[in-house]
């Protein structure tokens, strides 16, 4: 998605992800239970820490690591 | 010797102005590296307000939550939410508009996420004044305020952001190269991360 601290647009594309999960996390939340919401805003909650861990870890890395 | 030392010093002087270049250690440059460490301050910052959230609500335990007597208004609150979402479309607009050179377009986003950032703050104070319970009515009446409280000091700081940045573009700022429209970027970049906040904060606090 890129990184949105570089851009707006990589911003807005994070954005849109997120609507997108939460659309599907209400849904569950709605249609089965709360607790189940809650679990399923854990899961993506998982998922995005380790897409901005891994951008990050990319970001902090040395420029001579990649002959930069 | 020492005037010798001095001379050379001068002679160096004369040939560099002004401080030495900073090393840099890492791939990240300098601005995006403030960025991401004023980014990474405020996520954690709302994260210990999510912390106390969930800490009451699990000593809560099998007590009702929201307690008994309190209505959120989901519909309302449901509505602000597209109301926000809908400002990061135009703010996303806007900067399209200035990158393909439409000064108009610029300045037409601009206001309507202004427009529309003011509308949400509107909504969420008429939203206060309407609960019928207040951040001294229990826990649950705390946290809800704080929460919401910050996140909405958030989009003040954020409407103040796009005031400048609505004023110079109506001045004739800002060019379609991205270095002539930092000024805007960078207000949007916040502006996306105060309304992914806010949907974090909308389904945890109205809807699980």
């Amino acid at each position: 998605m890129g990184n949105p601290l570089k851009s707006e647009a990589a911003a807005f594309r994070w954005l849109v992800s997120v609507v997108v999960s939460a659309a599907v996390v209400v849904l569950v939340a709605e249609v089965v239970s709360s607790t189940a919401g809650f679990l399923v805003g854990l899961v993506v909650l998982a998922i995005y820490t380790a897409l901005v861990l891994r951008g990050l870890i990319h970001m902090l890395g040395s420029p001579e690591e990649d002959g930069e | 010797m020492e005037s010798a030392s001095v001379a050379v010093g001068q002679a160096e002087d004369h040939h560099h102005h002004g401080p030495p270049e900073a090393n840099q250690s890492a791939r990240i440059d300098q601005t995006v590296l403030g960025i991401l460490l004023f980014i990474l301050s405020e996520v954690m910052l709302f994260a210990s307000f999510f912390a106390a959230y969930f800490f009451l609500r699990v000593v809560a335990g099998d007590g009702v939550w929201p307690p008994v007597g309190v209505e959120l208004p989901i519909l309302i609150a449901g509505i602000n939410t597209v109301v926000l979402i809908s400002s990061s479309f135009t703010v996303h607009y806007a900067l399209e508009a200035i990158r393909h050179g439409n000064h108009r377009g610029l300045k037409l986003g601009l206001i309507m996420t202004w427009l529309l950032g003011a509308t949400f703050l509107f909504i969420q104070i008429t939203e206060y004044i309407h609960l019928g319970f207040s951040p001294s009515d229990g826990a649950f009446g705390s946290i809800f305020y704080s929460l919401t409280g910050l996140h909405g000091a958030h989009v003040f700081v954020g409407l103040l952001l796009l005031t400048f940045a609505t004023i110079r573009a109506l001045r004739g700022h800002f060019g379609p190269k991205q270095k002539d429209h930092l000024g805007v970027e960078v207000p949007g970049i916040y502006w996306h991360f105060v309304d992914i906040m806010w949907i974090i904060v909308f389904v945890t606090i109205y809807i699980i």
